[in-house]
């Protein structure tokens, strides 16, 4: 129950507090592609969190082998893009042998779910954080999760993004930076702020 | 031109319900103009009695916050190259409300800021027909963060602050020291109702604030099946997670702090904003309760309620076709159960009334129709694909296929020989064969 | 056999890029930050100062320039599902000694940015700017197109980083310009509320400048139409010996 409680904590905390786009910018243009259709949130959304959680799994382990030497900040960034490498690699050789079709629906975007910011950003937060195991995986899921959340915000806001009303200078990226930024700003009162007058 | 594409033909067949429904729906509404009219009325009332409390200095506040929107909306309009629209009240409302959150002791050029960034966001978005999230609460909820002092202290009860020079000495409100050390308020219900506690100008005048409600729920110029919903939900929620004892207490604190009655009544139901079905603006005022309620509890900041109605605005744009959703599969659902899992003499009532096929002895097989002659829509010929069978299917059927080749032969054997036997009633009336046939058959 | 070899698609594109027209499209037509928009992450959230903002403009100018040209020498034979490990591997290995020299310069600014230095790594211009753009080019052209992506981004970073350090603290590179100062505008909003409207304010001017310019050449190019037009017409006349056609007659 702990362990079920530590993990429900620190889902919870990656996906409105640390949350992946509105908090930390991470996966942006992703977002950004990810919200034309409603195929591509889901695919993307699974894709982003199938290789977070296994990866935390194993930087969880190396996080603790390797934690106590001083220049492990140097080369963490080699070994995570490894981990996420062999966890790539090995998950589209198994979907190539035993699911041909799934894989020649998935080759040409799944680089995208895999080698962006969320992915490896959720692994030095979880590194910078540093729980158990659970929380780790826990923070894991809460990033993609919070990803989710984000592009779903964008898809069912794209119709009025994409109006002829908005003046055309801010069509398209300009206005969704200013539509994240409000929800940045709402999703910022959950992290409190120190307003002085308290 | 270009033809639409056979998915956006599909997509305009799977929207035309909802769109029929939302058509419908903004038929029944009033006019924004007239919904802005009465708003503005009501806050005339609220800014009239506040006057009164805190002296000339909210007029002021006021007319500043409206004069830099109505300015900042005509420069928006003439960069835009749109005619600026006189009859527009919105801008006049956005002004009002967001003065009416601010304290009577701001100072002038943080009015000037919030009002211009609140008509700048509404003609960012595309002007009064496109904006997704409520100006005024944009504009407040980034005062709020980039200058909490002088937006989150409020003079106090019965203080007069002067027009330009000193403000008197400012307080935190209610809310503030109850997230600081957890205790309510001491005050009496008429102290409550009369608005005798420190807050921003137009928010703790809970009487004018209920009255006003009402009057303007009579009038449908406020939502009364989302503002109804919201408060049941704040209500409920608040009563059943909250630490402090008596619980009424805390729920009645709740509603009278935070900017929660003033957000129901002028900004949650700005008409653009809103859901335009019922079922849709129920779903809204649940979601922005239920928001509410877990900002309150987990972030412990002050004007809650304006930050979780920010997430609501972009969340109410799927709320039409999410209640539209609900009920269409709930009635699909339904339809399922009474047809498939009525009673015998149930659905033989409905047939004789015509409401399904007619039943023989034996109940009739339902066979879907199917319209040999209907042109397929894209004028393509589509291949059906054949069921591929699972790979034990296919072997299960190969074993039994060569079980049944085995029996075969023995089969046949034990046919012959069952034929071979004399049949009795043959061997008395005769198998109808002559001698001669029968020695034939017996060769 | 030789038509199914005819039929063959082809394998390999051909880039447009043109020197005098393309050269700048880093800079100002496809600027990654406030034209395309592919890469944020840094401009948004770490580059709160002027220091900041110089700081990760030298970190990603090193990184996605030597990787760039680091991955432009591996064979394009192999499949791009698994080019695209080996340009982050190359990316992680270059983040190394950039890291390390960043930091005997800039010790506290590289601690303060923290997460978003090695994220880096992944920016866009690396995983797919590469595919559709520089690796069509030839290698000079590559090399020049490149500095001048990195170009653009590197200036938009310093001049947010400038601008928000202004509005934040009143400062700009550690000296006191004012008291006034808005604090949060340090926060996630304030740089995505920034960055799209410096984006649109961007695409206004260079849409407003890109239109004077198509004006002022279809000026110049119908006027010398016109002359064309005039020369030829009197030629045709002295030729054909009939009186030359009235102005007014010219459409």
């Amino acid at each position: 129950m702990d362990k079920l409680l530590l993990f429900i904590n620190a889902a919870m905390l990656a996906m409105f507090v640390e949350n992946a786009i509105f908090s930390r910018a991470l996966g942006t243009s992703v977002a950004f592609y990810a919200s034309r259709k409603k195929e591509s949130i889901f695919g993307l959304g699974v894709g982003i969190t199938y290789v977070i959680v296994i990866s935390s799994c194993i930087t969880y382990f190396i996080d603790g082998w390797l934690a106590e030497w001083q220049y492990f900040y140097v080369v963490m960034p080699l070994i995570y893009t490894v981990v996420v490498s062999i966890v790539y690699t090995g998950s589209l050789l198994i979907i190539w042998r035993f699911m041909p079709k799934i894989f020649r629906n998935i080759k040409k975007y799944v680089h995208l779910s895999v080698f962006n910011a969320a992915v490896l950003g959720a692994l030095f937060l979880n590194t910078t954080y540093h729980g158990d195991f659970f929380s780790y995986m826990g923070f894991g899921v809460g990033i993609a999760a919070g990803f989710f959340i984000a592009v779903f915000f964008l898809h069912i806001a794209n119709d009025r993004l994409n109006s002829p009303l908005i003046p055309e200078a801010f069509r398209g990226m300009p206005i969704m930076m200013v539509f994240i930024g409000i929800m940045s700003l709402a999703f910022y009162a959950l992290t409190g702020y120190n307003t002085g007058a308290i | 031109m270009n033809r639409p594409t056979n998915e956006e033909l599909l997509k305009k067949i799977e929207d035309a319900p909802l769109l029929m429904a939302k058509e419908a729906a903004s038929k029944k509404l009033r006019k924004a103009r007239s919904i802005y009219g009465d708003q503005i009325l009501f806050m005339l009332a609220i800014t009239v009695i506040a006057t009164c409390f805190s002296g000339w200095r909210v007029v002021a506040v006021c007319a500043c916050s409206v004069l830099c929107c109505i300015l900042t909306d005509m420069t928006g309009c003439f960069l835009s190259k749109k005619e600026y629209g006189v009859k527009d009240l919105s801008t006049i409302a956005y002004g009002m409300a967001l003065a009416l959150m601010l304290p009577a002791s701001v100072e002038y050029y943080i009015v000037v800021i919030g009002a211009v960034l609140a008509i700048t966001v509404k003609h960012i978005f595309g002007g009064k027909d496109n904006y997704i999230f409520n100006p005024a609460a944009v504009a407040i909820a980034f005062l709020i963060i980039c200058y909490p002092t002088q937006v989150l202290m409020y003079p106090q009860f019965g203080a007069h602050p002067e027009l330009f020079g000193d403000t008197g000495t400012l307080v935190s409100s209610i809310e503030s020291s109850f997230i600081k050390n957890g205790a309510m308020p001491s005050l009496s219900p008429l102290e409550i109702l009369m608005g005798q506690f420190a807050g921003p100008i137009g928010t703790t005048h809970i009487l004018v604030l209920i009255v006003s409600a009402v009057c303007l729920i009579c009038r449908r110029s406020v939502s009364l099946s989302a503002t109804v919903s919201g408060m049941a939900v704040i209500g409920v929620l608040s009563y059943l997670t909250t630490d402090v004892q008596p619980a009424i207490d805390s729920t009645v604190f709740r509603f009278i702090s935070g900017f929660v009655l003033f957000g129901f009544i002028f900004l949650a139901s700005d008409p653009q904003t809103l859901p335009l079905t019922n079922g849709g603006r129920v779903l809204y005022g649940i979601a922005l309760g239920t928001i509410t309620v877990i900002f309150r509890n987990t972030a412990n900041i002050e004007g809650v309620f304006v930050f979780s109605l920010l997430i609501v605005n972009a969340l109410s744009l799927y709320l039409d076709k999410l209640w539209f959703m609900i009920v269409t599969k709930t009635k699909q659902l339904i339809r399922y159960l009474r047809l498939n899992l009525g009673s015998f003499e149930r659905m033989s009532k409905d047939a004789k009334q015509g409401k399904t096929p007619a039943l023989t002895d034996t109940q009739e097989i339902m066979i879907e129709p199917v319209n040999y002659n209907m042109p397929p829509i894209d004028n393509k010929v589509t291949k059906v694909k054949r069921h591929k069978k699972p790979i034990y299917e296919s072997i299960s059927d190969k074993i039994s296929d060569a079980v049944k080749k085995r029996k075969k032969p023995s089969a046949q054997i034990a046919d012959n020989a069952d034929n071979s036997e004399i049949n009795p009633k043959e061997a008395q009336d005769g198998s109808g064969k002559t001698d001669e046939a029968a020695e034939d058959t017996q060769k | 056999m030789a038509q199914a070899k005819q039929m063959k698609p082809l394998k390999t594109r051909k880039s447009n890029f043109k020197f005098t027209r393309d050269l700048f499209d880093g800079l100002a037509k496809q600027n990654v930050v406030l034209m395309t928009g592919i890469v944020n992450a840094p401009v948004i959230i770490a580059a709160t100062t002027f220091k900041k903002g110089v700081v990760i403009a030298i970190a990603f100018a090193l990184i996605s320039f030597l990787t760039i040209v680091t991955c432009s020498f591996i064979p394009k034979k192999i499949v791009y599902t698994l080019r695209v490990i080996i340009y982050a591997v190359v990316g992680s290995v270059y983040y190394i000694p950039t890291v390390l020299l960043l930091e005997q310069m800039f010790p506290l600014t590289v601690e303060l940015i923290g997460i978003y230095m090695p994220l880096i790594i992944t920016n866009a211009l690396i995983f797919s700017k590469t595919e559709s753009r520089f690796y069509l080019e030839n290698r000079l052209k590559m090399i020049v197109d490149v500095l001048f992506f990195i170009a653009g981004f590197s200036v938009i970073c310093v001049l947010t980083g400038g601008f928000r350090e202004v509005i934040c603290f009143g400062t700009l590179a550690g000296i006191k310009l004012f008291d006034f100062s808005i604090a949060a505008f340090e926060s996630p909003f304030g740089g995505f509320i920034l960055v799209g409207i410096m984006a649109g304010t961007f695409r206004a001017l260079y849409n407003y400048l890109r239109n004077r310019r198509i004006k002022q050449n279809a000026a110049q190019h119908n006027a010398e139409a016109v002359k064309v037009y005039r020369k030829a017409s009197s030629q045709n006349k002295k030729d054909a010996g009939t009186p030359a056609l009235q102005s007014g007659n010219e459409k």
